[in-house]
């Protein structure tokens, strides 16, 4: 009888859909999150309040995360942006044994390799960060404001082609948000659909 | 099945990839519709993708994550490219995350405008097609591929038809979007309720994104015509989205995957009361259109003689005596309100049971034919004076009397049921039809106010001694009114072998033919009786003999399979046999549409076919419209033609629909014009002359 309840709420546990937490909203204060990079060292994004937070999810092997990083793009804005003091974190969701699934050294092998330089790279192979957000594919961006609130979630860009030669002329929605915040202007697009692999949770 | 799936996949890769220099996981071909064009022609090209097992590609929306295929075409100077059409989508889960797309083969389906100055001999189309395809991981594929025009290439209308059967079908119902207790809530206003009995199998698809949250279910309720589709929102402002398009999959009552687009409107709040009364509105008008139908059976041929031999034993009732007639009265009434509510109950469990009926249903069936043309044969006979027995018709010359006949004003009643559902009076079309597609209490509602007002003539004049002293003093004329009364039931009958004719072998027929002969015998031998034993009781072998021959024809009644019916074209025949796939091929073209469903049972039918479509004047005007005439055949069982008449609302023939030809500037088809179900050749004339003139 035992068996069969635990049984019961494991199914009901797997079942449960990630809705069933708050999905994170536009203008409201993003989900409080506990990390640990691929240092050995741990993150909570309260611990940045005051500054603006990038969270970027990755995958090394998903092609459109491929994209970004083969020509350099992601690591400009990581390095442009970490000029200007704002914090950014890659998250690495895969879960072990799906595809982009990185322990520590792979995580830094991977950094060097392509000169990518965020605040840190979080993995996070429960999905428990990747679940509180609702990240749902790679790459899939959010902007938090110095408050702690949620002010950009979506694409990286307004082209989902999965070509480098596509970046120069597309309009960066990460960007766009992070200069309209240091310019205290509103930002004009706030949500977008992202666009990716999806994140390969377990 | 699924434990194939893997020997599958190995033999699929084995078979492949020796003749791949790079394996993908998508193959691309390009199927054009036609091969052989001039400039300025359009064309349907099927873009098709066979996918690797256990990989898929994405749909119009792809749902949490994946892209969309990209196309572009080059070749030709000047070609230009319609949105790509994409086929019913399918949820494919993957993990916590879901998306809309396909496994296995999908086409999708473009199409492409040929520049005016189409450089003469052949020519090479090709399109670079950009598509993700994934399981666990995902890979940007791209392919090239081309074909040739104007070279006597292959091409490939069967494949495009069939892919055309995939895509949902515009509707343009009214559908609204709103938002309620964390709910998507898309309310959709259809003419077609009754094909959603399977409201688990639907499935909302929004093309824009974040609308819904795609792993969550959707939930379908029906309340009368109004389908209403709750899903779990998802995180994007619905003012973002004032309008937009949804696709809505589900499974038809045999299990086929079904699919329509609507365009859709944010609605700020609810306008629940609105929608009630005008479903109000609605029942109201089906019960009194089906109550006037009801009244307008009791003058149609089959019913008529009925009902006259009935009022006229009224006419013998004395003032005082009208408790006995009210008594009478109300036992017609009920005798006929058991037998509707019985049609009723049989057509709702039929229903409910998914099958493909419709009002006059009864009709398809030759045993339920020949056993009424047995009937009117036999009231016939006995109007007739042939022979005596009370069917409560022959009571002229004896007086209604309270004590016995109750049960036989009861059995009229339900006789007259019996004998008025082949004369479907045209005002119940519309009232069937809605009764058929409402919940089964209101379609009970509505049988039940036909039934009353069968009854209400009958009844009245047992109510109301004013209305019996209408009718002439007793006398002479009573009984040859009876014998003439005879004849339109021995018309009905001979109509009633016709039908059966239609539908069964000539061997068949004859064996209903024998029937009644044999009927007749039977009763003319009961009449005789002789003296002696002896002959009484070969009297009686022989009745025997003669009645269970006629219960034997019954056995006969098979219906005709119907791979036997080859429809022969004559030379005269300007119409094509109806189907769903013939009916979307002309829809394509330009051409202006014409269907007409009919069967063989439909009186209304044959008489509109012969004044209106038939005429030498509207078969030319067809011609010089060019007109493409369909023609379906409701007579034995069609789901296709039950599913069409559905779709305009209806659940019996005839019908008359027009769709008007394209407009030559925007390529666009006119709403299609549903006729009356009475025509005449001047309606049919100004429907197709208003029409996109």
């Amino acid at each position: 009888m035992k068996s069969i309840f635990l049984t019961l709420a494991a199914l009901a546990f797997i079942a449960s859909p990630m809705a069933a937490q708050a999905a994170p909203k536009i203008g409201e204060a993003a989900p409080e999150f506990t990390g640990m990079d691929s240092n050995g060292n741990v993150h909570k994004l309260s611990d940045f309040k005051g500054k603006t937070v990038v969270l970027e999810w990755t995958n090394p092997q998903c092609p459109y995360v491929v994209k970004h990083y083969d020509s350099g793009n992601m690591q400009k804005l990581q390095a442009e942006y970490a000029a200007k003091d704002i914090v950014w974190l890659s998250i690495n969701s895969s879960a072990a044994g799906k595809e982009g699934n990185q322990s520590s050294e792979e995580a830094n092998t991977y950094m060097e390799d392509k000169k990518s330089g965020p605040t840190a790279r979080i993995l996070d192979p429960t999905g428990v960060i990747g679940k509180a957000y609702e990240a749902k594919v790679t790459p899939h961006m959010y902007v938090i404001n110095k408050e702690g609130v949620l002010v950009y979630e979506g694409a990286i860009d307004d082209n989902d082609s999965s070509k480098q030669e596509d970046i120069a002329t597309s309009k960066n929605y990460v960007k766009a948000a992070l200069d309209a915040l240091a310019e205290g202007k509103p930002i004009e697009i706030a949500q977008t659909k992202a666009y990716g692999c999806g994140v390969k949770y377990e | 099945m699924p434990r194939f799936l893997p020997l599958l996949a190995i033999l699929v890769a084995f078979s492949f990839s020796p003749s791949l220099a790079v394996e993908k996981n998508v193959q691309i071909r390009l199927l054009p519709e036609k091969t052989e064009l001039k400039g300025g022609d359009r064309v349907t090209v099927g873009i098709e993708a066979t996918i690797a097992p256990s990989w898929h590609t994405y749909w119009a929306n792809p749902g949490d994550s994946g892209t969309i295929a990209r196309i572009a075409w080059k070749g030709i100077e000047g070609l230009e490219a319609t949105p790509i059409q994409w086929p019913l989508p399918s949820k494919l889960p993957i993990g916590p995350l879901t998306n809309y797309g396909y496994e296995e083969k999908v086409v999708l389906l473009q199409d492409l405008t040929l520049p005016k100055n189409l450089p003469e001999g052949p020519q090479t189309i090709s399109a670079t097609v950009d598509i993700l395809v994934c399981h666990e991981i995902c890979i940007p594929e791209t392919h090239e591929a081309s074909f040739t025009i104007n070279n006597g290439s292959d091409s490939y209308s069967e494949a495009i038809a069939e892919a055309r059967s995939f895509l949902p079908v515009e509707m343009g119902w009214a559908t609204t979007l709103a938002e309620d207790a964390g709910d998507l809530v898309v309310t959709i206003t259809t003419d077609m309720p009754s094909a959603f009995s399977k409201l688990d199998s639907v499935n909302l698809f929004p093309e824009e994104w974040g609308l819904i949250l795609y792993p969550e279910t959707t939930r379908a309720t029906r309340e009368g015509n109004v389908l209403t589709l709750r899903h779990k929102r998802g995180e994007r402002a619905l003012a973002d989205i004032p309008v937009s398009k949804v696709v809505i999959t589900y499974e038809d009552a045999t299990g086929n995957k079904k699919g329509f687009r609507v365009s859709t409107l944010t609605e700020s709040a609810g306008a629940g009361g609105e929608e009630e009364t005008a479903m109000d509105v609605g029942i109201f008008k089906a019960m009194i259109l089906a109550l006037l139908g009801g009244i307008i059976l009791n003058l149609m041929p089959c019913v008529f003689p009925v009902l006259s031999m009935k009022a006229l034993s009224l006419a013998q009732l004395k003032d005082r005596e009208t408790s006995i007639a009210r008594k009478h009265g109300i036992a017609y009434t009920l005798g006929i309100l058991a037998c509707f509510g019985l049609i009723a109950s049989v057509l709702i469990v039929l229903k409910a049971g998914g099958m493909q009926v419709g009002w006059g249903f009864q009709l398809q069936h030759p045993v339920i034919i020949l056993f009424l043309a047995y009937l009117f044969f036999l009231l016939g006979l006995n109007l007739a004076g042939f022979y005596e027995i009370n069917f409560g018709l022959s009571n002229v010359g004896h007086k209604l009397t309270a004590k016995e006949g109750l049960s036989g004003s009861f059995f009229t009643g339900a006789l007259a049921t019996l004998v008025a559902t082949p004369c479907t009076a045209p005002f119940m079309g519309v009232a069937m039809g809605y009764a058929l597609t409402q919940p089964a209490y209101i379609s009970l509602i509505v049988f039940m106010a036909l039934g009353l007002g069968l009854a209400l003539p009958y009844l009245a004049m047992t109510f109301i001694p004013a209305v019996r002293h209408i009718l002439p003093r007793p006398g002479l004329w009573m009984e040859k009114l009876r014998q003439f009364l005879a004849f339109p039931m021995f018309a009905s009958a001979c109509w009633l072998l016709w039908v059966l004719s239609q539908q069964i072998s000539h061997m068949g027929q004859f064996a209903a033919l024998l029937g009644m002969l044999a009927l007749a015998f039977g009763i003319w031998l009961v009449k005789q009786r002789p003296a002696q034993k002896f002959w009484r009781v070969v009297v009686l072998v022989l009745a025997i003999a003669s009645f269970g021959f006629t219960i034997s024809t019954f056995t006969g009644m098979k219906q005709m399979p119907e791979s036997d019916e080859i429809p022969v074209a004559s030379v005269n025949q300007n119409w094509e046999e109806f189907s769903r796939p013939l009916l979307e091929k002309y829809l394509e073209g330009d051409a202006p549409v014409f269907v007409n469903m009919t069967a063989a049972w439909c009186i209304t039918c044959k008489v509109n076919e012969k004044v209106a479509i038939a005429t030498k004047d509207t078969q030319k005007l067809f011609a010089d419209k060019g007109v493409k005439y369909l023609k379906g055949d409701w007579t034995n069982q069609n789901p296709a033609i039950t599913h069409y008449l559905e779709e305009y609302g209806r659940s019996g023939v005839p019908i008359y629909v027009y769709y008007g030809p394209k407009d030559k500037n925007t390529g666009a088809r006119p709403q299609p014009v549903v006729l009356p179900q009475i025509l005449t050749s001047s309606i049919v004339e100004n429907a197709l002359t208003q029409n996109g003139e």
